[in-house]
């Protein structure tokens, strides 16, 4: 086992960028070996956070969606409240993105209806939580 | 050669050699597959014929449809176009052949002229030669745009083969296809674009000034300019059709296409400067209302590019790699521009205040 699956995957895009592009007599194949490094780095950076982002998005929505002070209609609110006390099957990735994109159509939801309600303290709340959200998700490449 | 390669380059030449039969001695004496073409498999070839007596050397470029693309297009509709702006004063490659028999090779491609010596990669900004060619570059780049806006789509021909929509209707229309493929494509819920399209459906803008030819994927990397810095042809017309000339200006301007410098402009020309020079060009005056709708609709329908080519990339049978960083890294940048632009409390971090 390599311990630092994340270190293996950057070592590997730079073998690629830095021994195999240059030794590439086809500018196709050099370009596409520049981009599977930058791939390969992004996934490095991607498997070393994947499962801590996805929880973060989980708790920040459980914590919007408990902390409503404006009250959407009791559709929603009773699948927002479903939501909070739910959990993933498992820790793997594929079941946390199973969770996070039942958090994520539910703010879709919730976000319309603050629009419409002119509810803006909450459309702030949700445009904040949008915000960290990019950020934790960004790709530095 | 790779035998992929030795067996296109075989039946290209035969292809070619029986349909300009006028040529003597026709032979293709080298291909290359080149990067760029996201939408089309892109080859380099270099012909050689006699005509009129004469030894002729002759770079074209072919273009075929792969198994799937970055951008679901219309072959024709991009082939026509070039056609209908090659004679004008708007630089592009000569259009020489399209064949949409797939039968031919394997799948419809197009021929252009090879426009030789010239570069298309916008990292060249950032060094010597090219550094110091910024703003020469930028100042035609925006002024050729200002010139395509400002032509007559009737006189240039391309309402023959396009749809002409209202200059009433034109924003919503180009908002509905591109919301659809974000609602058809994304593989997971997408609160940015979701919220980012809402915006645009409350914000309509006023009806266009006028409807124009509009590129519709006007950025640096889609022209072609040689060591002296002069632009020599503007590439990639598949997203072409008849709009409102500020969607061509607001895509130009989004901040991706300089990323991550926020202030210059496709790598280029500070924002306003560009701004400038295209109403000059085009005799338009940029409404502010208007376009501040086009800018987040250029964001959003980027977005929808990249969301369209992670799923091709997950469930399409062609695994090139621009269509994972375009599922990837794009998605990402995209979605912090938007956020950026959208947010009421944004610290316009990677994007400046819209215009």
């Amino acid at each position: 086992m390599i311990p630092r699956p994340q270190q293996a995957l950057n070592d590997l895009a730079m073998k690629l960028i830095g021994s195999v592009a240059p030794q590439t007599q086809s500018v196709y194949a050099a370009s596409n070996a520049g981009m599977i490094a930058m791939l390969l780095q992004c996934l490095a950076q991607e498997f070393d956070r994947a499962a801590a982002v996805r929880t973060q998005d989980i708790d920040e929505l459980i914590a919007l969606f408990e902390s409503l002070r404006d009250v959407p209609p009791v559709n929603l609110t009773s699948r927002l409240g479903t939501f909070s006390h739910g959990s993933a099957e498992s820790l793997r990735i594929e079941h946390l993105n199973v969770r996070h994109a039942q958090g994520m159509a539910l703010l879709i939801e919730l976000h319309a209806w603050a629009e419409t309600h002119r509810a803006e303290e909450l459309d702030r709340e949700i445009w904040s939580f949008l915000t960290r959200h990019a950020e934790r998700h960004a790709f530095h490449v | 050669m790779v035998p992929a390669l030795a067996s296109l380059r075989i039946s290209i030449e035969r292809y070619l050699a029986r349909r300009w039969s006028h040529l003597e001695n026709f032979s293709i004496g080298d291909i290359q597959q080149i990067p760029g073409g996201a939408s089309r498999e892109t080859y380099r070839l270099n012909a050689t014929f006699r005509e009129h007596g004469e030894s002729v050397q002759r770079g074209l470029i072919f273009r075929r449809d792969p198994p799937s693309s970055l951008i679901d297009t219309n072959r024709a509709l991009e082939y026509r176009t070039y056609e209908a702006v090659y004679p004008t004063a708007v630089p592009v490659p000569e259009p020489l052949i399209l064949e949409e028999a797939p039968g031919e090779l394997e799948r419809p491609f197009s021929i252009m002229a090879e426009m030789g010596g010239c570069e298309t990669a916008i990292a060249n900004f950032n060094a010597p030669p090219y550094a110091s060619l910024r703003e020469h570059i930028g100042v035609q780049k925006w002024s050729i745009l200002g010139s395509l806006a400002a032509m007559d789509p009737h006189t240039l021909g391309v309402t023959q083969f396009m749809d002409v929509p209202s200059r009433a209707n034109c924003a919503q229309k180009e908002l509905d296809y591109w919301a659809g493929v974000i609602s058809k494509d994304a593989l997971h819920p997408q609160p940015i674009a979701a919220a980012a399209i809402r915006w645009l459906q409350r914000e309509l803008p006023p009806a266009a000034e006028k409807l124009s030819l509009v590129h519709g994927d006007y950025r640096s990397g889609n022209f072609l300019y040689d060591t002296t810095g002069k632009i020599r042809g503007i590439l990639d017309w598949e997203m072409a059709h008849i709009g409102d000339p500020l969607e061509d200006l607001a895509w130009s301007l989004d901040p991706l296409w300089g990323w991550p410098e926020k202030h210059l402009a496709g790598g280029l020309l500070p924002r306003h400067r560009a701004m400038q020079i295209w109403q000059a060009a085009s005799g338009i005056e940029i409404d502010p209302e208007g376009f501040r709708w086009w800018q987040i609709f250029a964001s959003v329908k980027a977005l929808a590019i990249w969301i369209s080519s992670t799923e091709d990339f997950a469930n399409g049978t062609t695994k090139e790699p621009i269509l994972a960083m375009a599922g990837w890294v794009m998605t990402d940048r995209q979605n912090r521009i938007l956020v950026d632009r959208l947010a009421p409390d944004s610290t316009y971090q990677y994007a400046e205040p819209l215009a």
